[in-house]
């Protein structure tokens, strides 16, 4: 028994099955909403928040991340506004600090009007979307990348001791990665491990 | 890795007691091994990558071992407001170190804690299990040398 | 200690209790919250039962090892009962002549009394103005009852309330109770617990569970503490009639684990309501089963996020859940969860033992019963203190409170800490409630009350929570991350008096988005002490800025 809902997506209306999220009706659809931790393979992660789209549910108007919101009766979904757009304008602004050249980010920059120097830059290239670690561990099952620390410190890593063994016939998480920070670390780390395997690797 | 099973045998091997597994290595070695990571992986099979994530993400675990005095400033906001950032940054310009750092010769290592919940008490020290309730400036340097501060090593 | 297995049997036992106690007997009661403790509070105890004992009166004396107290500046904090004489300081060296004089001689010792410019010197605690002022239907139990004995806690009147419910009233009229009594949760949401509790009820299920969340991370908190500590019977008493309305048959209760004195007397306090048949299987006879586990935290704030909670007691690593899916119908292992805070469930005993009508003339039109708050900061009597909803700020900071040390003005009142906000002194006459004070952009969240004064630096404050949140927050969600990050850096900008009217825009802007499109409720109020800081004192910031672009 399929269990459908009606719901309005950018003033359209149409019908979604119950457990579907606001993207998946949203692709199918061919509405584009922009995203950069999500990937068919993957569960969605609700991390990089820039698929938020608006919503009026009972009345209410609200923000959610579309790849993790599922799909009511009566839900009335707006994907572009003059609030979503500048949520997205300021996520794209907040990350270009951190990866200024990613390709990525540099789309959505011209899409969104978003200025590459607003923010005082730490690029550090890993936007942490954790595209690497999630392929790994739900994909792979390899667990070799490991997300560490929290808050404004939280970091992608390798864990050497796998990465040795795993990495150099495997590889699948380098595409993934969107601004080629994962292959800068992964040269790192093996550069690591072939310096003194006996060494005690920090973190 | 006696310890370790010792640990696990403790929770029944049941691996949702993981981060108090975690807190019992703390506790014993004063901070986490990274064989005790693998170990805890292989044992419970929970994805290593996890264990790494947990024993990282918590300031209470550290991955480096401490020194043999470790001096916790309590950083909650009563304390703050009261004196406690002054008593930080002294403690920093006495032993030369900053805040997650311990002195070269292992004697002192210097950490914030979370309130302690003894706001009335504030600022507040913790010093190897002992709180120092109402703590100056002034006080500090007494502290530091009643914990053998300015003491010349032992000679082996 | 003798199983109780019905109603009949619970109120025999209740009686042969109370009989045993006697209300004029001699009890030296001595503050064992953590305070007190530290300040050699542990050593009084030995001290007094010694000395009690050296001069013959352990047969007419009790030394007594009670909980907070909540007068905490004035701490060690010691009691003599029957009179309710209090005294403060308490020193070992004090110890001798508390006993000769007043055990003994029955006679006062001055100089340990409370004294203040307006009263004077002042035995009893009824007429202390810290403790006059309040109204302490929960903390009432703390100077009197030893935590670690449920006997104590059942002649107080203690499991009554269960009883009533579980053998008077059914699971819907204990529910329909607590939803007329408008329980607002005192963890800081303010919802209402009725409502929460009605969601997990009817969530289908046949397990479910119900969480007391002790976690008490918001720093300058401290009232849960002094509940759990002082009467974790009136927590597990909440609980188990909580469960019963909503159909729970397990429960657990989430700790700091830095407290391990609470956790023991916690497993004491299961314990012994075990052998009594407070919990367990077919309670007090009822055929309602129901049991609990104590699990213990790690110390990161963001884990007192009830969606967090539940991974942790999963033992997963505590990150929020977007709350697209409610936990009071998918939380712990997926089951329905209702998790509640400590002070909230404190509450359920009494609104059940004297009836929703009767609690819900306490406190405001919308925020009913009373509020532990904690006050501290630059406060004279920083402590636990309780109050109906309603009392305005002025009076708890003044009349409670003994208004700011060392001389200085008031500047502001902050609640909620890095979630939360200030309120300046201009509106002091706000009343305690959870509308009025969310309105002016403050939310009382947990209930510590911090006190700032002319030499606070606000600028410094909001620095200061946002430092706290850095690496408190997950980090997952880029609002929430990134958007603590850049702040810091324009703050540190303006501090260093670099700082533009740009600036300022980006950090509005920042805030606006974090409040919009962050993952959790860390996030979404990470902006709110910064928003009443630029809303109240903006002229602290303006002076800062430079024109220059």
């Amino acid at each position: 028994m399929s269990d459908l809902v009606n719901i309005t997506i950018d003033g359209k209306e149409v019908k979604a099955e119950r457990g579907m999220t606001i993207l998946q009706v949203a692709m199918r659809e061919g509405i584009e909403i922009p995203m950069l931790c999500y990937h068919k393979e993957l569960e969605p992660y609700g991390g990089c928040r820039l698929c938020t789209v608006e919503i009026e549910s009972r009345g209410r108007k609200s923000y959610v991340v579309s790849c993790l919101y599922p799909v009511e009766e009566g839900l009335v979904v707006r994907t572009r506004t003059p609030e979503v757009d500048k949520i997205r304008r300021l996520i794209v602004e907040l990350l270009l600090a951190r990866a200024p050249e990613a390709q990525e980010l540099l789309k959505l920059k011209e899409e969104y009007g978003a200025k590459g120097d607003r923010f005082d830059k730490e690029p550090i290239f890993c936007v942490l979307c954790g595209l690497c670690v999630r392929y790994c561990s739900e994909v792979k099952k390899k667990y070799a990348i490991s997300f560490v620390e929290s808050g404004v410190r939280r970091e992608v890593r390798f864990i050497p001791e796998i990465a040795k063994k795993e990495c150099p016939t495997c590889k699948e998480c380098f595409p993934l990665c969107p601004t080629s920070y994962l292959q800068a670390l992964y040269l790192l780390t093996q550069a690591f491990c072939s310096l003194s395997p006996s060494q005690e690797i920090k973190g | 890795m006696e310890y370790l099973d010792a640990i696990i045998e403790r929770y029944n091997a049941k691996r949702n007691f993981l981060i108090q597994m975690l807190m019992d290595i703390q506790h014993e070695k004063g901070y986490i091994p990274r064989e005790s990571i693998f170990y805890l992986s292989e044992k419970l099979s929970v994805p290593l990558n996890e264990v790494m994530r947990i024993a990282t993400f918590y300031k209470t675990f550290s991955l480096k071992p401490k020194a043999k005095h470790v001096i916790r400033v309590c950083s909650g906001s009563s304390c703050h407001i009261r004196g406690g950032k002054e008593i930080i940054g002294r403690l920093e310009k006495l032993l030369g170190i900053k805040v997650g750092e311990s002195t070269s010769d292992m004697k002192f290592s210097l950490e914030t804690s979370s309130c302690s919940g003894r706001c009335a008490n504030g600022p507040e020290l913790e010093i190897d299990g002992k709180v120092y309730p109402d703590v100056r400036a002034e006080d500090l340097e007494r502290i530091l040398n009643k914990l053998g501060w300015k003491e010349k090593p032992c000679k082996e | 200690m003798q199983r109780i297995n019905s109603y009949e049997e619970f109120v025999q036992i209740k009686s042969m209790i109370e009989s045993q106690k006697d209300s004029k007997a001699r009890i030296i009661s001595i503050c064992g919250g953590a305070g007190c403790l530290s300040k050699d509070g542990s050593n009084l105890v030995s001290l007094f039962r010694e000395t009690i004992e050296k001069s013959g009166l352990s047969e007419r004396v009790e030394v007594k090892l009670t909980g907070c107290h909540g007068i905490c500046s004035f701490g060690p904090s010691v009691i003599i009962y029957p009179e309710e004489i209090c005294y403060l300081k308490v020193k070992g060296d004090d110890v001798k002549e508390i006993v000769d004089e007043t055990i003994v001689k029955e006679r006062i010792v001055e100089r340990l009394l409370y004294e203040d410019g307006s009263c004077g010197k002042v035995a009893y605690l009824k007429d202390i103005p810290f403790y006059k002022k309040q109204t302490r239907y929960i903390l009432g139990f703390n100077t009197k009852i030893d935590p670690t004995s449920i006997e104590d806690y059942i002649a107080h009147g203690g499991y009554s309330a269960l009883a009533k419910a579980l053998f008077k009233m059914s699971p819907e009229k204990v529910l329909e109770e607590v939803k007329k009594a408008n329980l607002r949760g005192r963890g800081g949401g303010g919802f209402p617990a009725g409502q929460k509790w009605e969601t997990t009820r009817n969530a289908k299920s046949d397990i479910k569970y119900v969480i007391v969340n002790g976690h008490e991370g918001e720093p300058g908190a401290y009232m849960d503490r002094a509940i759990l500590g002082g009467n974790p019977h009136i927590v597990l008493e909440g609980l188990i009639i909580g469960a019963y309305a909503i159909g729970a048959s397990q429960g657990f209760i989430y700790l700091r684990h830095d407290a391990p004195n609470l956790k023991k007397n916690i497993e004491t306090a299961i314990d012994k309501a075990k052998k009594y048949g407070f919990l367990g299987k077919n309670i007090m006879g009822s055929g309602f089963d129901f049991d609990v586990e104590v699990h213990l935290d790690i110390g990161i704030f963001v884990s007192g996020e009830s969606s967090a909670l539940m991974r942790s007691i999963e033992g997963r690593i505590p990150e929020p859940r977007p709350k697209y899916i409610r936990t009071s119908i998918s939380g712990i292992f997926e089951k329905p969860s209702n998790l509640n805070n400590v002070e909230t469930w404190a509450n359920v005993p009494l609104i059940i033992e004297r009836g929703a009508e009767w609690y819900s003339k306490i406190g405001t039109e919308r925020s009913k019963g009373t509020k532990l708050i904690s006050l501290s900061g630059k406060i004279k009597n920083a402590g636990v203190i309780e109050v109906p909803f309603g009392v305005s700020l002025r009076e708890i900071v003044y009349e409670i409170g003994g208004g700011l040390r060392d001389g200085k003005e008031l500047k502001a009142v902050h609640f909620g800490s890095a979630m939360g906000g200030s309120i300046p002194r201009e509106m002091i006459d706000t009343p305690l409630d959870f509308d009025e004070c969310a309105k002016l952009g403050a939310p009382i969240g947990a209930g510590g009350l911090l006190v700032l004064d002319e030499t606070d630096d606000i600028l410094g404050l909001v620095s200061y929570f946002l430092d706290f949140l850095s690496t408190e927050s997950c980090g997952k969600c880029v609002p929430c991350r990134e958007g603590i990050r850049q702040i810091r850096k324009l703050l540190s900008k303006i501090k260093e008096g670099i700082g533009t009217k740009e600036d300022v825009e980006k950090i509005k802007e920042i805030c606006e988005v974090q409040r919009k499109a962050s993952l959790c409720a860390l996030g979404r109020s990470a902006s709110s002490p910064i928003e009443t800081a630029f809303k109240y004192f903006w002229n602290e910031f303006e002076s800062r800025l430079t024109k220059e672009k």
